[in-house]
């Protein structure tokens, strides 16, 4: 069996997914610390008890990435030839049906406490000899719980969008929900303060569509990432650049005349099918792995292409690539 | 609608709010505490020694004293319900009484249907030997423990034989740790009892002023209960 080669990241894109991994550990980190702290203050709070199972769950993107990660590093082998890189797509739809699960969960039971007109109760407590309203501890923990989201899902959008990371995308999406739902939390403990006992349950209700949107959004990205759609970029308004980046790398090869490509996504990875019509005279069973270099150097996502050798007449049967909404043909700014 | 959006809204709706008047905070969704202060305080109860009985139709024990102590500091009528136990319980859960006590404790099976206070008073449920029995644990031996009570299985989990009759040769005595008279020995604590009272749900403002009343009687409750001991 032919087992592909390995795939080597470039340096720079390298010290990029270096620093991802750094962020998902300190993700973690930050994470725990908040679950211990809610774990702390939420006494028998039912509102409190969401927002912990929420953060709780709100950690699985991380983990998977850093499983991923690791994963994605093992060399082909006998068992998988093309390799392990699609751990990273495999990672995104698990991250994504977290995000719908988180989503779906305090839509739940937001839904449920406002159907059963649940009172919440806030009762007093005693912190260091003082009698103090558990409200105003439960905010001060939960503002604790919305800091490290916001910066953290500001510091991981860049590098995602430079490794062209979707599952760093989706943490990040998962850390807006988190720090959303901490926000609203606090709202809803001030409303119950003021005597409105639906304040809460709004809140959670109305943010929870939004995570739901989210998850759901991302989880449909997945599929079709795993169904093998023709790579767009990260926030999948166009297609891919390194679709046209390939291409053009193609017929800069001399001997190539005409060049068409199709690819999937293998995680960080494109791979696919470069087909390519030959001039004449030229013996280019020989030379087809110009073709390869000259898409290597062009390209670091597009890794080991089939190159494949196609007369006009068959090429000139094959659509570039289209918009999926309108069905139009597009190609990518260069 | 943006979620940013229902956040902005929602923070423009409850700031004015907030900064209208803090005259008390966290308030009541029913306005319990407002409605009962200088009007009419419905208290149901829970019979139970020595806590809250009814003889005669009238409501005594050392909470009911309490509750009447409450009453006289919002200058509030009391209105006992005519219902007792679980048909008071159910009273509360509805909303129909404002106060439910009865020598409730924190563990009570029904904590999220209602909404208890902190504990106001907190003592050991223990297995005593009398004076000169020369017993250091309950291992094998009976312990007389009160009909129907819970402490049973407590005796039971700590290798003693629970009792409900005085037989002969029955010494040890599963009892609260205020009935223990300085002759009496203690040799095994079962569990401890955390006395609580029950509000509506969600009324917090209402919870809190209870709260605070039932944790400054803990010492005159201890006295109380001391003396009852002593007679």
């Amino acid at each position: 069996m032919k087992i592909r080669p390995k795939f080597e990241w470039p340096a720079d894109k390298a010290k990029a997914h270096r620093r991802a991994i750094y962020l998902e550990w300190l993700t973690i980190g930050w994470m725990l610390s908040i679950v211990l702290v809610l774990y702390l203050t939420l006494g028998n709070s039912q509102a409190m008890r969401t927002a912990w199972f929420e953060d709780m769950l709100g950690i699985l993107p991380a983990v998977a990435f850093l499983v991923a990660a690791r994963i994605e590093r093992w060399p082909p082998d006998q068992s998988f030839p093309f390799g392990y890189y699609r751990s990273i797509s495999i990672a995104y739809l698990v991250s994504a049906a977290a995000i719908l699960g988180v989503g779906g969960y305090l839509l739940y039971e937001s839904a449920l406490k406002l159907i059963m007109r649940e009172h919440p109760t806030i009762g007093l407590t005693s912190i260091f000899g003082y009698e103090l309203w558990m409200g105003w501890l439960m905010i001060a923990a939960l503002t604790y719980s919305i800091i490290p989201p916001v910066v953290l899902g500001r510091m991981k959008m860049p590098v995602a969008r430079d490794i062209h990371d979707k599952v760093l995308v989706a943490d990040a999406s998962m850390q807006k929900a988190d720090w959303m739902t901490g926000v609203a939390a606090i709202i809803g403990i001030i409303g119950i303060g003021f005597g409105f006992w639906w304040a809460d349950a709004t809140a959670a209700g109305l943010i929870s569509l939004d995570i739901v949107k989210d998850g759901g959004k991302h989880l449909w990205r997945a599929a079709k990432d795993l169904a093998d759609e023709s790579p767009r970029t990260v926030e999948r308004a166009d297609p891919h650049p390194s679709l046209e980046r390939a291409r053009e790398a193609a017929l800069s090869v001399p001997w190539v005349k005409k060049a068409e490509l199709h690819l999937r996504e293998e995680g960080h990875l494109l791979s696919g099918s470069v087909f390519v019509v030959p001039a004449g005279g030229v013996n280019a069973i020989d030379r087809l792995h110009e073709v390869r270099d000259a898409i290597n150097r062009a390209d670091w996502r597009v890794h080991d292409p089939d190159v494949c050798l196609v007369t006009e007449s068959e090429l000139s049967q094959m659509p570039g690539p289209q918009n999926p909404e309108t069905g139009e043909p597009e190609r990518a700014q260069k | 609608m943006s979620s940013v959006r229902v956040l902005t809204f929602l923070w423009s709706v409850l700031v004015p709010v907030m900064l209208g008047g803090c005259d008390e905070f966290p308030k009541d969704p029913n306005q319990t505490l407002e409605r009962v202060r200088d009007g009419t305080m419905r208290v149901g109860i829970i019979e139970q020694q020595p806590w809250a009985v009814l003889e005669e139709g009238r409501a005594q024990g050392i909470e009911v004293d309490l509750v009447r102590k409450l009453a006289e500091s919002l200058g509030a009528e009391i209105e006992w319900a005519h219902a007792t136990g679980t048909a008071a319980l159910q009273a509360l859960i509805e909303r129909r009484i404002d106060l439910l006590i009865g020598g409730q404790t924190e563990d009570g099976p029904w904590s999220t249907e209602v909404a208890f206070t902190r504990p106001y008073l907190t003592y050991g449920l223990v297995v005593a030997a009398p004076a000169g029995a020369a017993m250091t644990n309950m291992d094998g031996e009976p312990v007389r423990v009160p009909p129907g009570s819970a402490l049973a299985a407590d005796v039971e989990d700590k290798g003693g034989v629970a009792v409900v009759k005085d037989e002969a040769g029955v010494v040890l005595r599963a009892k609260p740790v205020w009935q223990v008279s300085p002759e009496e020995q203690v040799v095994a604590v079962l569990r401890q009892a955390r006395h609580v009272v029950a509000v509506p749900r969600g009324e917090n403002a209402w919870l809190i002023h209870v709260d605070k009343f039932f944790s400054a009687q803990r010492e005159s409750v201890w006295r109380a209960l001391t003396a009852m001991a002593e007679q």
